[in-house]
């Protein structure tokens, strides 16, 4: 029999697993604001939310289809989507939230039309970053010509084992692992329990695992 | 994150690579101008008429509970108009039947008045001819009468069985108040005698005699000796006659007769 008490940890333990950190609830509060601009008519006030999150949509796009032409266009088709239902954005979940998960629709829609047509335009690796040019010193272990096609390699193979991943379980990879979501948001944004999305990260996991052994053993 | 190049990449470490997999800044210049471009083609746009089905979807689920008092109460009301509508067309009905039972019961009243009076030979001295046409006159109204409570009778399957009832009861306490004074041949009470002396009021030409029947009878005593006895085939001859001869008829064929005081002649 369910006690009262019971109920009442369960609700805790419930709002403490939904609950944001103050950092995003400060962004949330931010975004809001803006958001009501916007709904009041101020178109430009919108620029500000592009300028915000166009490159971890665009991120997410990209590397849920590994095409940069392809990701531009669905990144600009989900801030125009955004931009036209923003009236009907009550406010219930963050405008990230809300955002992302257009973002993320709009790609699965995608994929599912032009699953059979899948080719890479890969962006170039960006080294300036101390902490990638180390991994990729690590990885590669090459100096000189040879290391920017041994780059170009590893990230080929990164790539094709991504796209071997179901669409589902390459969503919960990119939204987990490189844009650094908790599995609270990815359950927002996917519509499906943190359940759902821990065991698709750990079964994805497995898989790219299996794909990319040999970079491992090196 | 472990980024040291001794130590052998994991998994997450080479998926972070992908975090660097950035494009430039031209990419950007680029990328807003396409989209404000686009963003400029949605405002202008005209949207289809159907893009409106959200907004009405919406406004559904923000004022649901209006929405629905709202439609509850147009139900409601509704049904109370169709019950009142209903309710006025029995009332309607019912006065309808209850006036249709008595004109009924008058009728029935009057003609049984009249046929009495046409059963007393001694009294009236018109010939039974006329007492048969007053009484087909007098029966008129009970036909009538007696279609109006058919279609009445008809309409009551449309009526509620409490509707129904009342009126059966009523019909039956009238049927039995009416038919009891018939077959016994007796008009006790007020109302039998108020309203045979109505119809006796109401209808005075019924009792008068045209000139044509007075002349009828007075040739018809004339040519027909055995009139004047009195007796009861004589006169179903004489009435068989007159039905027969149309008046011209009669006048031509009166002239070919002769009357004696013990025969009857007839020119060829």
């Amino acid at each position: 029999m369910i006690t009262c008490a019971a109920v009442t940890e369960a609700s805790k333990a419930l709002g403490k697993t939904i609950s944001a950190s103050p950092e995003r609830q400060r962004e949330a509060d931010s975004d809001s604001d803006i958001v009501r601009r916007v709904q009041e008519g101020d178109v430009a006030a919108f620029d500000q939310l592009i300028l915000k999150y166009r490159q971890r949509i665009y991120g997410v796009i990209y590397n849920l289809t590994s095409n940069r032409e392809d990701a531009s266009d669905l990144a600009q088709e989900a801030f125009i989507k955004s931009f036209q239902s923003i009236h009907r954005f009550q406010g219930q979940s963050s405008f990230f939230t809300w955002l992302y998960r257009i973002a993320v629709n709009s790609t699965l829609s995608h994929l599912r039309k032009s699953r059979l047509r899948t080719f890479f335009s890969l962006e170039k690796i960006n080294e300036d970053d101390p902490v990638s040019r180390e991994l990729i010193a690590a990885v590669t272990d090459s100096t000189g010509a040879d290391r920017g096609a041994h780059v170009k390699e590893l990230q080929e193979r990164l790539n094709e084992a991504f796209q071997k991943l179901s669409i589902r379980h390459r969503t919960v990879v990119t939204l987990f692992e490189i844009d650094g979501l908790s599995h609270q948001q990815i359950a927002e944004i996917m519509d499906c329990s943190v359940g759902t999305v821990r065991s698709r990260l750990h079964y994805a996991k497995q898989l790219l695992q299996a794909e990319l052994q040999p970079y491992f053993n090196r | 994150m472990n980024a040291d190049p001794k130590e052998l990449p994991t998994l997450e470490n080479l998926l972070r690579l992908k975090r660097a997999e950035t494009p430039g800044p031209e990419f950007w210049t680029r990328f807003e101008a396409e989209l404000r471009g686009r963003q400029l083609a949605a405002i202008v746009e005209k949207r289809p008429w159907w893009c409106a089905f959200p907004k009405v979807y919406v406004f559904a689920l923000r004022h649901n509970r209006q929405i629905g008092s709202v439609a509850a109460l147009a139900v409601a009301s509704f049904f109370g108009y169709q019950e009142f509508h209903a309710f006025a067309a029995n009332a309607h009905r019912s006065a309808r039947i209850q006036v249709a039972y008595m004109v009924r019961s008058d009728t029935q009243s009057a003609s049984a008045r009249v046929f009495s009076a046409a059963a007393k030979p001694a009294s009236v001295t018109i010939p039974s001819r006329t007492a048969a046409t007053v009484a087909t006159v007098s029966a008129e109204p009970v036909s009538h009468a007696g279609l109006e409570l058919a279609s009445s009778q008809s309409d009551d399957a449309s009526l509620r069985p409490s509707a129904r009832l009342i009126a059966a009861t009523l019909a039956a306490a009238r049927m039995n108040g009416t038919m009891g004074g018939e077959f016994a041949g007796l008009q006790t009470g007020f109302e039998p005698q108020a309203a045979s002396l109505g119809a006796q009021m109401d209808e005075p030409l019924a009792n008068m005699t045209t000139p044509s029947e007075e002349r009828r009878s007075r040739l018809m005593a004339s040519a027909v000796p055995a009139r004047a006895t009195g007796g009861g085939f004589s006169e179903r001859v004489s009435e068989r006659l007159a039905s027969r001869l149309s008046d011209d008829r009669l006048y031509e064929q009166l002239s070919r007769y002769g009357v004696g005081a013990t025969a009857v002649s007839i020119k060829f």
